[in-house]
């Protein structure tokens, strides 16, 4: 709690020197947060291009409304909220320009794909070392849009559940839901390269 | 509700049902021990619940990726980019004459015991003084229009503002509930 006190404390400092104008306060800010905010995002989209422009985005616009800031509130879950309106505004873009070429594709909650697409990822994605690693990404990103959120918020990100419940506006117990049924189908989609110690 | 019912202990379904609660550690006592129970006697079930342990592992011990080395750079030229248009609106709004106006009337019409008719006199000799030299449409074109550039920003940033993350009242949930504790600047 200690430790979390102080990276409070630090940002608290740090957002009221940037509502007074001050950039290298605003810039101190990106470089402690940029590397998570991106990182999100890109697990979110599947693009490095994508992910770098709306982690920008991102920063830009927390940039415009630092004042609107409230100090109670942690800088960490103010930029993960904007990050995820963003990521829901350019899924939603992508579903439309896809509508125009496919039929439409149900995204339901429940309704989870049991296979992981073949999916020909971004360069950026063969960096991450491990078979079982790019098996993870993949299946994260035939998760429904929900319930990739949640999980990269929580397992991912290291957010609780009330942070989540309130960037999202949704109740608690719907974001443990939505972390539950996250999980177990991540773990039906993995279940054939996991290792057996049982 | 499923939760509150006893896990015959051949009830596979009924266990995979609970295994992500159990992996949370979110059931109570009891449900916790017919679910161990039933573990002890069923391979497939001990298995999942591996599987999901394993599972959460990787996702905390997600690869941590990099912006490009640009970043920064690209970030400062939006930003200018940014500032810079807010700059141009601010100079477009001083030439917002007609709004002056009416503001000027507003501030005339709140002195005390002062007759309206003189206020709106005023203002019928500011707008007079401001139109010879100036051809109609080009003033309205000059009061009005911000150019398009700056129109787009100005619209997105109130686009930005609508929805702005903490304007609203969810901004609340966002509240870090160790509040006092965490800003107390004893901690070393
Ligand atoms: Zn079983």
């Amino acid at each position: 709690m200690v430790a979390v006190g102080n990276i409070m404390h630090a940002d608290f400092a740090l957002v009221q020197r940037a509502k007074a104008q001050d950039r290298a306060a605003f810039n101190e800010i990106v470089l402690r947060y940029k590397s998570k905010v991106y990182n999100y995002i890109f697990r979110q989209v599947g693009s490095a291009s994508d992910a770098e422009d709306l982690t920008q985005e991102t920063f830009v616009r927390a940039y415009l409304s630092i004042n609107s800031f409230q100090s109670r509130a942690s800088l960490n879950t103010w930029l993960f909220r904007i990050a995820t309106n963003l990521c829901i505004d350019q899924g939603r873009k992508n579903q439309r320009t896809r509508s125009f070429l496919a039929p439409p594709v149900r995204e339901d909650e429940d309704s989870v794909d049991q296979d992981i697409p073949d999916s020909s990822f971004d360069p950026q994605i063969l960096a991450l070392n491990s078979e079982l690693g790019v098996k993870l990404e993949a299946a994260l990103r035939s998760l429904p849009e929900k319930l990739r959120t949640v999980i990269l918020l929580y397992d991912v990100e290291g957010l609780s559940y009330d942070e989540i419940s309130g960037i999202l506006d949704c109740p608690l117990g719907t974001i443990k839901s939505r972390i539950f049924n996250a999980r177990s189908a991540l773990r039906e989609k993995l279940a054939p390269y996991l290792q057996s110690v049982v | 509700m499923i939760n509150r019912k006893n896990i015959p202990n051949d009830n596979c379904d009924m266990a995979d049902a609970l295994l992500p609660q159990f992996v949370a550690g979110e059931l109570s006592a009891r449900q916790t021990w017919q679910l161990e129970k039933h573990l002890t006697s069923c391979r497939d079930c001990s298995l999942k619940v591996e599987q999901l342990r394993q599972t959460i592992g990787l996702l905390q011990n997600c690869t941590k990726l990099d912006t490009s080395d640009d970043f920064m750079a690209k970030l400062h030229a939006r930003i200018d980019a940014v500032d810079a248009s807010a700059e141009d609106f601010k100079s477009s709004e001083q030439r917002t004459s007609f709004r002056d106006i009416f503001k000027r009337i507003g501030s005339v019409r709140r002195v005390p015991g002062l007759p309206i008719g003189v206020a709106l006199g005023v203002a019928a000799v500011l707008m007079i003084s401001l139109i010879p030299g100036i051809r109609p449409s080009q003033s309205a074109a000059n009061a009005y229009q911000p150019d398009a550039h700056t129109s787009t920003v100005v619209e997105a940033q109130l686009a930005q503002t609508a929805a702005d993350p903490l304007g609203d009242a969810a901004a609340d949930q966002l509240v870090v509930h160790q509040d006092s504790s965490t800003l107390d600047n004893s901690n070393p």
